[in-house]
């Protein structure tokens, strides 16, 4: 994996530790059966951390010490605790000072808002709040598995609460989805930022490529395979995203229009005196929907569907970007849209390209010169470009000379933070899309 | 003899202009008892639109330097036409839509200038648009913003003020007479010239004049927080100040010698800003009301606070350790008009209770949902605009001498409550250059304050268009953006601190 994470080096670390304490379970609105584990009680990591099962306290990654590795190298085991931190008080203050419902709690660490990411969940014991991030938030309720799972002949695909992991790489994306992009009430919305939350900008492959990994060569039957990870990525997050726009659409005592759904710096920014245009219009999806375009250009799945979807897409983004949204609209076609790309990640996720095929994937991608105008749809293409890179490497293909490339690209996104700048928080003030692009143009040529 | 020769002939111009209005209209004086403003019952006066030319004569207002005759002392200081001229933006008012940017931005909203329907959107403030009917002499809207659009567009006082018959009996009468019987505009009332200044400087529904969200998307510059005293020397001003003037004028003038009329300008104009900032509020509030399309239900984005939005984000932020007015991410309206009404409160020894729970009130309904709720603004916007406009009035009553001056200032120097915003933070700062400048004209201003000045440019943009394609304000205008955008309330409180007295 180390290979992945050279080219993308310090911006996945800016871009991963945007989202570290927030991986959770679903609080409300689940929106994919695979990913419902309904009642089951949840039993916290003590159960999983005896030094028979999980805490052996060997190598890192080590069989029987997945949770000796989480508890030490893992940011999720932090989540709950960075909750206690002085910008998550003065988050909790200035969210209850507005909100009654929200001034009921002493602090973030009891507010259900940021249990449900920080937190083992909603609904989870008081007492078992405190192990953060722990083993059941992405492996399942243990209720019905626990006592059960180290038998043989466990069936990983159907045993109640259980998620299969180590296959099934639309599962594996999507228990990361409710607190890495949101879902029903769990979510990062504007209050949230304006509080001091640092912005969600989830990429599934650059996370999972940047992740401390409580698992190794040892573990069997684990498939990795970073081409599909990304594209399943990909399309989960924008999957995702839209059911969370459909959310917001439909809840009507919640923010209507939710400007967490757009892009932040087409607001934030500093008025530059020579860019006169003609926008009031709030621009939408530039970070989860504006390469796929793209993705449907590559075609790694064959159907007609994909320009259905994009014609949708370019609907909804006319309908989300009007001053005033209409919520019943916005529902319904992002509703819809969520179901095409549903239907499209179910024909490409056991896709595996060779090493041609995915060169011309990343020359498709090298193209999209018009997303690197924006930061978000710079670092979104590197993050692509990044993974397939990786991807490569794994099939032993000579990527020599695209690593170039790539590294000036990565370089130019970081640029974009001068030096005291917080990049989970802050604007991308010094981007410079030309300096981008011109690396966009490199890699194409070499891949020529 | 030649003195008086030269005065024979500076009366030719006149004459004409004279013997003009006398041919066009029968001068309808309207009675001394009248309590309306002449320019509110227009029918009643002659509207007359006259170009600069007819003010320029020689002998009247355009002459190259000011000139002052100890035996008969004039009003006027026969250069102001020349200074406006030379200096005022206000005279590129509408060149400036002509300069680049303005063509950018009118191909980018669709306006042609000829298209009176459309054009009307620009000139309301970049011009005029003469009532329909009413008589024209040597007008052109090229002009801008000319002479007769603050002095008054009526043939009675400029008839009046000119001819050898009436002038020294029009001279004699008072302002309040000048304005209400001939349509003279009383600009040296306080009151009136900052209702007239921000008519255009913060926005008036009712007379079209409105600086929209589009209208800043395609390039119009930001309309900055308003301040009377700074923003009339900074025309820079064509007039010389009451207490300047010969102590037979001041007499005629209604001076009494002791007020210090750029504090009191500074108090009312504070008033008033906040009572039309309101006032504009309202109507756009009633507007949206009235409309049948979703989207048009909502407020411009104008009509809330720029920076709130427009910022880079960085932290820690100034922002969220202040705090919000409602929840968190909801945009809020401008705050700058209530700032200087708060040092107006304490001038006046009046309750700012009252005003903190009225305010907080409005800055509530602006964040109550996402773009405001508009029944709750209605609500509370509208009695704080009458308040308003009530304070203007008892403030222009007000006695502001030295003493009052010297302790407004004192009174500019304390922390405010909250944490300022940059618009804010600009009012104190001009506040305090005004008053301190008449109160101590040759004291130097204190080393703290050119820091803030520098900080958050508190000299705006001097000078005409000239050659160049844009005007001054859009010439200076990366550098007016990219200190908002810099600005830093702990640097500016720590220079608050570091003011100190004029008699220190």
């Amino acid at each position: 994996m180390s290979r992945l994470v050279v080219p993308m080096g310090m911006l996945l670390v800016v871009v991963v530790a945007t989202a570290w304490p927030r991986v959770a379970d679903v609080v409300a609105q689940p929106s994919s059966e695979s990913f419902d584990h309904g009642q089951l009680r949840t039993l916290g990591v003590g159960s999983c951390a005896s030094m028979a099962c999980h805490h052996g306290n060997g190598a890192r990654g080590a069989v029987g010490s997945e949770y000796s590795t989480w508890i030490a190298v893992d940011p999720h085991a932090k989540a709950y605790r960075v909750l206690f931190n002085p910008e998550s008080l003065r988050m909790q203050e200035a969210l209850a000072k507005h909100n009654p419902k929200m001034a009921r709690f002493s602090g973030a660490h009891q507010n259900p808002l940021c249990l449900s990411c920080h937190g083992m969940g909603v609904g989870v014991p008081e007492a078992l709040q405190a192990d953060g991030a722990g083993c059941e938030r992405c492996h399942g309720s243990g209720e019905k598995w626990k006592s059960t799972h180290y038998l043989p002949g466990f069936d990983r695909t159907t045993s109640p609460g259980f998620k299969d992991l180590r296959t099934n790489l639309v599962v594996r994306a999507e228990v990361c989805m409710p607190c890495h992009v949101g879902q029903g009430e769990q979510q990062v919305d504007h209050e949230l930022i304006a509080a001091g939350h640092p912005r969600l900008r989830f990429e599934y492959a650059g996370y999972y490529a940047s992740y401390p990994r409580h698992w190794g060569a040892e573990h069997r039957g684990i498939v990795d395979d970073e081409f599909r990870s990304w594209l399943i990525g990909q399309l989960t997050s924008a999957k995702t995203s839209l059911e969370l726009l459909a959310f917001r659409a439909g809840n009507a005592s919640g923010e209507w229009p939710e400007f967490a759904e757009y892009n932040c710096s087409a607001c934030h920014q500093n008025l530059k005196a020579a860019s006169p245009g003609k926008p009031t219009s709030l621009p939408w999806g530039t970070w989860y929907h504006d390469l796929l375009p793209a993705l449907a250009e590559t075609r790694p799945g064959t159907s007609g569907n994909q320009a259905e979807l994009l014609a949708r897409l370019e609907q909804l983004k006319t309908t989300v970007s009007r001053r005033l949204p209409s919520r019943a609209k916005v529902r319904e076609e992002a509703l819809a849209s969520a179901a095409s790309l549903d239907g499209w990640r179910n024909q490409i996720q056991n896709q595996c390209p060779d090493a041609a095929q995915i060169r011309a994937v990343l020359a498709v991608l090298a193209r999209q010169e018009k997303l690197a105008d924006t930061w978000d749809g710079g670092t979104q293409l590197y993050l692509s470009l990044a993974a397939l890179h990786a991807s490569l490497v794994g099939l032993k293909d000579d990527t020599s000379t695209l690593r170039d490339p790539l590294v000036r690209m990565r370089q130019e996104l970081l640029r974009a933070y001068p030096a005291g700048r917080r990049p989970l928080y802050d604007s991308p003030v010094d981007y410079s899309p030309e300096s981008a692009r011109q690396a966009l143009r490199q890699l194409r040529q070499r891949l020529e | 003899m030649s003195d008086r020769l030269s005065r024979l002939f500076n009366l030719i111009p006149p004459l004409g202009l004279l013997l003009f209005t006398l041919v066009v209209g029968r001068s309808q004086l309207v009675a001394q008892d009248q309590k309306t403003p002449a320019n509110n019952t227009g029918k009643e006066l002659l509207k007359i639109y006259y170009g600069i030319r007819t003010c320029g004569g020689a002998g009247c207002h355009g002459e190259e330097k000011p000139r002052f005759d100890e035996t008969d002392p004039q009003l006027c200081r026969f250069n102001e036409l020349t200074s406006w001229e030379k200096h005022d933006k206000h005279a590129d008012a509408y060149k400036v839509l002509l300069g680049e940017r303005g063509r950018q931005m009118l191909k980018l909203l669709n306006i042609d200038l000829k298209v009176p329907s459309q054009a009307r959107a620009c000139l309301t403030c970049h011009g005029v648009i003469p009532e329909e009917g009413a008589k024209q002499v040597k007008f052109a809207v090229e002009e801008g913003v000319s002479c007769v659009i603050c002095h008054g567009s009526y043939g009675e006082w400029v008839e009046k003020h000119i001819s050898p018959l009436s002038k020294e009996e029009f001279r004699a009468l008072s302002r309040k007479e000048k304005y209400l019987r001939f349509g003279m505009t009383d600009l040296w009332d306080p009151l009136t010239r900052s209702k007239l200044c921000v008519s255009c400087h913060i926005g008036n529904v009712a007379e079209g004049k409105v600086v929209t969200h589009d209208m800043y998307a395609a390039g119009h510059p930001p309309l900055p927080g308003f301040e009377m005293a700074n923003f009339c020397k900074m025309m820079p001003a064509h007039w010389e100040e009451t207490s300047k003037k010969d102590p037979r004028l001041q007499k005629l003038l209604g001076h009494d010698g002791k007020t210090q009329e750029q504090a009191k300008l500074v108090l009312v104009g504070a008033a008033v800003s906040l009572a039309d900032y309101l006032h504009l509020v309202v109507a756009q509030v009633e507007q949206c009301k009235k409309e049948m399309d979703e989207e048009k239900k909502v407020l411009d984005w104008a009509s809330f606070d720029c920076w709130s939005c427009h910022h880079d984000l960085k932290s820690p932020s100034w922002r969220q350790t202040r705090g919000y007015a409602g929840k968190p991410g909801r945009v809020p309206m401008k705050t700058w008009p209530a700032e200087l009404v708060r040092v107006a409160l304490d001038h006046l020894g009046e309750d700012k209770n009252e005003f903190e729970a009225r305010w907080s009130k409005v800055q509530t309904a602006f964040v109550a949902k996402q773009f405001g709720d508009l029944d709750q603004i209605l609500a509370t916007a509208r009695p704080l605009m009458e308040w308003s406009n009530q304070l203007a009035v008892r403030l222009n009553q007000s006695t502001v001498d030295r003493t009052t001056a010297e302790k407004l200032l004192v009174r500019l120097r304390q922390v405010p409550t909250t944490i300022p915003d940059y618009d804010s933070a600009r009012q104190i700062g001009w506040a305090f250059e005004a008053i301190w400048k008449e109160h101590s004209p040759n004291r130097e201003l204190p080393v703290a304050f050119k820091a803030m000045s520098a900080e958050l440019g508190l000299e705006l943009p001097l000078g005409r268009m000239g050659k160049d394609s844009d005007g001054v304000i859009v010439r200076e205008l990366a550098r007016h953006l990219k200190r908002i955008n810099d600005y830093e309330p702990a640097a500016f409180l720590k220079q608050l601190r570091g003011l100190t007295s004029p008699s220190k």
